[in-house]
C-alpha cells in the first residue's frame, strides 16, 4: 500500500469518525427525548406483574416502573409515551428510533446481544423456570415432584429444561404438553396435572386473579437461569450509560436503606459521602451523564428502590425475592459503586 | 400424440422446472440467512424432552427419530381405536335408522342430523373441556370392581404383563389361530353350498363357538402357566399408576371422532342396505331362513359391496382428523413433530416434508387395503 | 292407535325397543332440559350473575356476543362488517332462486367481487376508513369470510385441475392427479402449518405475506383439490356424445369445454360442491390451532377468561357455538339434498 492510499484511507476514516461523532452529538437519544418532552418506552401489553392496566386505568407493573425510572432521571417527572410492541416488531422499532428503550428485553444471551445490533443495560431480574402446585398435594420443593404429572407449553426450552432436571436428579414425571401457555395453565387449573411449569414470575402474574389463588403455591426454586435486562440501541453509548446507571440507582438505594418514604430526610441528614454523591448533594455526578445532579433523587422519589418495586409489583402476586434479593441477603443483586 | 400436445408437455415441464428452481433457490438463501444448517441429521440427535404417552420405551436420552416413531404409534393407535368405535357405532345407527320401529329410526335420524352438522373439533373440545374436566379428582375416582378407575386424569384399567413367558404366549396364540383357521375350513367343507341354505344352518354357530371356547381355554391355561400377571392400577401420591392408562385427551378424541364419523358411517350403512333389492329378502324368507341369518348371510355381504367404497373416504377423513389432537395435548405426529421437534431443531422443511409423507403414505395404505378388500368380496360373490 | 301399534308395538322386540328409547330420552333429556333451561341463569351480563358454577350461564353469551360475532374488530368499525356481509349475501341470493336469469354471470361476478369487497371494506386503510389489521378479525365474521373467500378462489382453480386430470395430454394428467391426491391425503391442519411455517421460507425475504392470507391460501389449495374431484365426477357423467357433437360442430377445446361441457357438468357437481362447502365451513375451526380465532376460537378464549372460568360457562359457550354451526350446516345440507333431488329429476327427464 503506497502513501497516498494510506492517507486517503486515514482521511476517509477521519471523515467517518467526525460524521459519527456529529451524528451522535446531533441526534443523541437524550437530546431527542428532551426535545420531544417525552420518553418513548416500548411495552408488552397485558403481562400481569410486568405490565398491565389497573382498575383506575393506569398502567402499572415492573416494566412500567423501568420506564418511569428513566423518565424520572431525565425529566425529574413522569413524562412517558407507552408504545405497545410485539416480539416481532421491537427490534425494528428500536433500530429506527421509534422507541427509546425496551425494558422487557427478556433473557440476556450471547446471540441476542451480539447479533441484533442492540445493547443490554445490566441485569435487573433473575427469572427462571419454576413450578406452581396445589397446596393440598403437599409438594413444598422440587424434590417432592417425583412421579408427578406436569402441564407444560411447547416451545422455547421449557421442555428440555424439565427433562434435564428430572433425569439429572433421577426423578420421573409425565408431561402433558400443550401448544400454548394459557391452555397448559388452564389444564393445570382443571386438575389435569399436579404442577404447571413456566417462567416463574409470569406464572405468578397469570394466576394472580384466580379466585382460589391461595390454594396454589409457587415453588421458590427454579430449574433454569434467565437474567432479564432492558434493551437500547447499540450506537449511543451515552444513552446506554444513562439507562444502566439509572437502573443501578435502585439497587444502590436499597443497599443504603433509602426508599421512597425516607429519601428526603436521608438527603438532608446523611453524613455518608457516597449517599451524598448519589443524591446529588456533592460530586456533580448527574452532569457527567448529561442530566441534572438530583437525577437519582428523583428516581428514588418517584419510583423507589428495588425493594419498593418488588413490593409494589411482585409481592402481591405472592412471589418471594429468592435470587433477586440483595447480595447482603444472599441474593444476586449488588449495586455498582457510586464513586 | 399431436405436435401441439408435445409442445404443451414441454412447456409444462419447463414451467415446473423454473418454479422448482426459483423456490429451491429462495429457500436455500433464506435458510442460509437464518443460519439453519439444513440436514436430516437432526433425527439422530438426543431428543431431550419427554412424551406423555409412549407405546415403546422412550426417554429424554432417546433419539428424535425414536420420538417420531412414538408419535406415529400414538397417531395410529388413536386412528385404529376411533375407526373401530366409529364403525360399531355407525353400524348400530345405520341399522337403527332402518328399523321399522318409528321411535328407534327417528332417534337414529336425529342423532345423525345433530352430530353431523357440528364441527368435529367442537365436539372434541366439548368432551375434553366440559365432560372430562368435570370428572371427579383422583382421590374421589369412580371405581368399577376396584380395578377400573375413572377420574379427571383418565381411565385406568388393569393390564396383563407376561414377564419372561411372552414367547410362549405368542406361540400359543399362533397355534390357536392356526387351529381356528383349520377348523373353519373343515367346517366350510362340511357345510358346502347346498347345506348352507338348509333351515338347520343354526348348528353352524354353536359348533364354531364350542371350538373357540376350547381354544380360549387352552390359551388361557398357557398364559397362566407362563406366569402372566394382572397389574391393577394402584393409588399413589400423584394419582393412579400401573395398568393401562388412557389419558383424557385420548378418550375425548376417540369419543369425539367416533361420534362424528359414525353419522357418516350410519348413512352409508343405511344406503348400503336400502340398495339391496327387496327380492333378496323375500327369497331368503321363502327359504325359511331366520331373520338374523338373513341379515348375516344374505343382506350384509351384498350391502358390504356398496358400503366399502364410501367407507374408505370416511376412514381416510377420520385418519386425517387425528391431527386435531394437536389442539388438545395428545402427543401425536403433528403435536410432537411439528410442535416440539420443530421448536427444538428449527428444520421446518424436513419436518413438514416428513409429516406430509407420513400422512400420504398411511392414507395410501388405508385406501389400498380397502380397495383390495372390496375387490376380494366382489370376487367371491361373483364366482 | 293403529299407528302406535304398527310403528311402536308391532312385536315384543319392538315394544322393548320402544320402551328402551323412551327410557333413554327421559334419562338424557330431563337433566339436559333442567340444566339448559330450568337451572340456567338467563338475566344479567356479568360473572356475578352465574353464582352456581355448573349451571348453564347465558349471561356469558350475552356479555361476549359481540366478540363471538366480530372477534376483536373495533367496535366503531363494525358497520363495515355488517355492510360487507350484507352485500355478499345480497349478491348470492339470486343463486338460490331457481330460474333466475343470467346465473352464470352472477357467479363470475361474485367470484371477482367478493374478495374485492373483503379487501376494500374489511381491511380499509384508505379514504376515511381506518385500517383494521387482520389480526383483530375473528369470531363468526372470520368463519364466514374464510368460507366464502376459499369457496370463490378455489372453484376456478378446481375447474382447471379437473380439466387437467381429464386431459388427453399424459403429463398434464399425471401432474394434476398427483397434485390433487397429494393434498387430499394430508390433513387440513398440516397444510395450514405448511403455510405458516414453511411458506415464508419459499418467498424472498422482503415479501411478507399476512398470516390470514397465508392460511386462506392454504385452505384454497386444499379445497380446490376436493372441488376438482367433485367436478371431475360430473365431467365423467357427461355422455361422450356431447364431446363428439361439439367437436363435429368445429368448436375448439376451450369453446367445447366452457360452452358445452361445463354448463352441463356444473349442475351435476353442485350437490357435491355444496357438501364440500359444508365441510369447509366446519373445517374453518382448525384455524384456531394456528392462532386465528374463528367463532369456536373466540368462544374458547372467552371461556378461559379467569373471571368467567367455570364448567357451566364453557359448556354454554360450546353449546352456543354448536348451535350456530349446526344451523348453518343443517340448512345448507337441506339445500344440498334438495339440489340432489332436483338433479336426479332432471337426469330422469333427460334420460327419457
Amino acid at each position: 500500500m503506497d502513501m497516498t492510499s494510506i492517507k486517503s484511507t486515514c482521511l476517509s476514516g477521519m471523515v467517518l469518525l467526525v460524521f459519527a461523532a456529529w451524528q451522535a452529538a446531533g441526534a443523541g437519544t437524550l437530546e431527542q427525548v428532551r426535545e420531544r418532552g417525552k420518553l418513548r418506552c416500548g411495552i408488552v401489553e397485558s403481562s400481569p406483574g410486568f405490565s398491565s392496566i389497573d382498575d383506575s386505568g393506569q398502567r402499572v407493573g415492573f416494566d412500567i416502573d423501568h420506564c418511569k425510572t428513566i423518565s424520572a432521571a431525565i425529566f425529574g417527572d413522569i413524562r412517558i409515551e407507552y408504545v405497545p410492541v410485539t416480539p416481532h416488531t421491537v427490534f425494528t422499532l428500536l433500530q429506527s428510533g421509534e422507541i427509546d428503550i425496551f425494558p422487557d428485553g427478556a433473557t440476556w444471551s450471547f446471540i441476542r446481544d451480539v447479533s441484533l445490533g442492540l445493547d443490554y443495560t445490566g441485569v435487573y431480574l433473575y427469572a427462571g423456570q419454576g413450578f406452581v402446585v396445589r397446596r393440598d398435594t403437599e409438594v413444598r420443593s422440587l424434590r417432592d415432584l417425583d412421579g408427578a404429572t406436569i402441564c407444560i407449553a411447547q416451545g422455547t426450552t421449557l421442555e428440555q429444561n424439565i427433562a434435564d432436571y428430572f433425569s439429572a436428579n433421577g426423578m420421573a414425571y409425565t408431561p402433558v404438553t400443550f401448544a400454548d401457555i394459557d391452555k397448559g395453565l388452564q389444564a393445570y387449573y382443571a386438575d389435569r396435572c399436579d404442577a404447571f411449569t413456566n417462567e416463574r414470575l409470569s406464572t405468578a402474574g397469570r394466576i394472580a386473579n384466580w379466585p382460589d389463588r391461595d390454594e396454589h403455591l409457587i415453588l421458590d426454586e427454579v430449574i433454569s437461569k434467565e437474567p432479564f435486562a432492558a434493551l437500547v440501541r447499540q450506537d449511543d453509548p451515552r444513552w446506554r450509560d444513562i439507562a444502566l446507571w439509572s437502573f443501578n440507582v435502585r439497587f444502590a438505594a436499597e443497599e443504603f436503606g433509602i426508599n421512597q418514604d425516607n429519601v428526603d430526610t436521608v438527603r438532608e441528614n446523611s453524613p455518608n459521602a457516597e449517599i451524598q454523591r448519589l443524591l446529588g448533594v456533592h460530586g456533580g455526578f448527574g452532569e457527567k451523564l448529561g442530566l441534572s445532579n438530583d437525577w437519582a433523587y428523583h428516581i428514588i422519589r418517584l419510583v423507589g428502590n428495588y425493594n419498593d418495586m418488588w413490593e409494589r409489583n411482585f409481592a402481591p402476586l405472592g412471589v418471594k425475592r429468592g435470587l433477586n434479593a440483595s447480595w447482603k441477603d444472599g441474593g444476586l443483586h449488588s449495586a455498582l459503586p457510586f464513586r | 400424440m399431436t405436435k401441439r400436445e408435445i409442445a404443451y408437455q414441454v412447456a409444462l415441464l419447463f414451467i415446473i422446472g423454473v418454479v422448482v428452481y426459483l423456490v429451491a433457490g429462495t429457500t436455500q438463501g433464506n435458510l442460509a440467512r437464518l443460519g439453519v444448517d439444513s440436514s436430516i441429521d437432526f433425527l439422530w440427535k438426543r431428543a431431550g424432552f419427554e412424551i406423555g404417552q409412549k407405546l415403546i420405551p422412550f426417554d429424554a436420552n432417546s433419539t428424535i427419530a425414536r420420538a417420531f416413531v412414538v408419535a406415529l404409534l400414538n397417531t395410529l393407535l388413536l386412528a385404529a381405536v376411533s375407526i373401530i368405535c366409529a364403525s360399531i357405532l355407525g353400524l348400530a345407527i345405520g341399522i337403527a335408522r332402518l328399523s321399522d320401529n318409528w321411535l328407534v329410526s327417528r332417534l337414529a335420524a336425529g342423532y345423525i342430523e345433530i352430530f353431523r352438522n357440528i364441527p368435529s373439533l367442537l365436539q372434541i373440545f366439548f368432551w375434553y373441556f366440559v365432560v372430562l374436566r368435570t370428572l371427579p379428582r383422583s382421590s374421589e375416582s369412580i371405581g368399577f370392581f376396584n380395578c377400573i378407575f375413572l377420574n379427571n386424569r383418565g381411565l385406568f384399567i388393569p393390564s396383563v404383563s407376561f414377564g419372561q413367558g411372552w414367547p410362549w404366549i405368542v406361540a400359543a396364540l399362533l397355534a390357536a389361530w392356526g387351529m381356528v383357521y383349520f377348523l373353519r375350513r373343515q367346517e366350510r367343507r362340511q357345510f358346502a353350498a347346498p347345506a348352507l341354505i338348509r333351515p338347520d344352518t343354526r348348528r353352524l354357530n354353536p359348533l364354531a363357538s364350542w371350538n373357540l371356547l376350547i381354544l380360549a381355554g387352552i390359551v388361557g391355561a398357557i398364559v397362566l402357566l407362563a406366569g402372566a400377571q394382572l397389574e391393577i392400577p394402584r393409588e399413589t401420591r400423584f394419582g393412579y399408576r400401573g395398568g393401562i392408562v388412557m389419558m383424557p385427551e385420548f378418550l375425548s378424541l376417540v369419543v369425539g371422532l367416533s361420534m362424528y364419523n359414525a353419522t357418516y358411517i350410519g348413512e352409508i350403512v343405511r344406503s348400503g342396505f336400502t340398495s339391496i333389492p327387496r327380492g333378496q329378502t323375500e327369497a331368503a324368507d321363502s327359504l325359511g331362513l331366520p331373520r338374523r341369518l338373513t341379515i348375516r348371510l344374505v343382506l350384509f355381504p351384498q350391502a358390504l359391496r356398496v358400503i366399502i367404497p364410501p367407507l374408505t373416504t370416511v376412514y381416510l377423513n377420520l385418519f386425517k382428523s387425528t391431527s386435531l389432537a394437536a389442539a388438545i395435548a395428545y402427543p401425536e405426529v403433528v403435536s410432537v413433530f411439528v410442535g416440539t421437534v420443530n421448536n427444538l431443531v428449527g428444520q421446518p422443511v424436513f419436518i413438514m416434508a416428513i409429516t406430509m409423507a407420513v400422512y400420504v403414505f398411511i392414507s395410501l395404505c388405508i385406501a389400498l387395503f380397502l380397495n383390495w378388500y372390496n375387490r376380494k368380496i366382489a370376487l367371491t360373490v361373483v364366482t | 292407535m293403529n299407528w302406535l301399534h304398527n310403528n311402536l308395538f308391532s312385536s315384543p322386540l319392538n315394544t322393548v325397543l320402544t320402551l328402551a328409547c323412551v327410557c333413554l330420552i327421559v334419562i338424557a333429556g330431563v337433566p339436559l332440559v333442567n340444566w339448559l333451561v330450568i337451572d340456567a341463569y338467563w338475566t344479567g351480563s356479568t360473572p356475578a350473575d352465574c353464582p352456581d358454577k355448573t349451571a348453564a350461564c347465558w349471561p356469558f353469551v350475552r356479555a361476549r356476543f359481540d366478540q363471538f360475532m366480530y372477534g376483536l374488530y373495533p367496535e366503531t368499525e363494525r358497520w363495515r362488517v355488517n355492510l360487507g356481509l350484507g352485500l355478499i349475501i345480497l349478491s348470492a341470493l339470486p343463486l338460490f332462486i331457481p330460474r333466475f336469469p343470467g346465473k352464470r354471470r352472477v357467479v363470475v361476478l361474485a367470484v371477482i367481487a367478493w374478495p374485492l369487497i373483503g379487501a376494500l371494506l374489511f381491511l380499509g386503510g384508505y379514504g376515511g376508513l381506518t385500517y383494521v389489521e387482520t389480526g383483530s378479525w375473528g369470531g363468526f365474521f372470520l368463519t364466514v369470510v374464510t368460507a366464502l373467500f376459499v369457496l370463490s378462489t378455489s372453484l376456478p382453480i378446481a375447474v382447471l385441475l379437473a380439466l387437467g386430470r381429464c386431459s388427453s395430454i399424459p403429463l398434464v394428467r399425471v401432474c394434476c392427479a398427483t397434485w390433487i391426491e397429494l393434498w387430499r391425503s394430508v390433513p387440513a391442519l398440516v397444510v395450514l402449518f405448511v403455510a405458516i411455517i414453511m411458506f415464508p421460507l419459499f418467498m424472498p425475504e422482503e415479501l411478507k405475506i399476512d398470516k390470514l392470507l397465508r392460511a386462506l391460501g392454504a385452505l384454497t389449495i386444499l379445497m380446490s383439490c376436493y372441488m376438482a374431484e367433485a367436478i371431475r365426477g360430473a365431467l365423467q357423467s357427461i355422455p361422450k356424445g356431447q364431446f363428439e357433437a361439439a367437436e363435429a360442430l368445429g368448436l375448439g377445446y376451450w369453446q367445447r369445454t366452457f360452452l358445452v361441457i361445463l354448463p352441463q357438468a356444473f349442475p351435476v357437481a353442485l350437490p357435491q360442491i355444496t357438501s364440500n362447502f359444508i365441510g369447509l365451513f366446519k373445517e374453518t375451526t382448525v384455524l384456531l390451532i394456528i392462532g386465528l380465532f374463528d367463532l369456536l376460537g373466540m368462544v374458547q378464549s372467552a371461556a378461559s377468561d379467569p373471571a368467567w372460568l367455570s364448567p357451566g360457562v364453557s359448556a354454554t359457550g360450546y353449546l352456543f357455538a354448536a348451535l350456530f354451526f349446526w344451523l348453518f350446516c343443517f340448512s345448507l345440507s337441506r339445500y344440498s339434498a334438495w339440489l340432489e333431488r332436483k338433479a336426479s329429476v332432471y337426469k330422469t327427464h333427460a334420460g327419457s
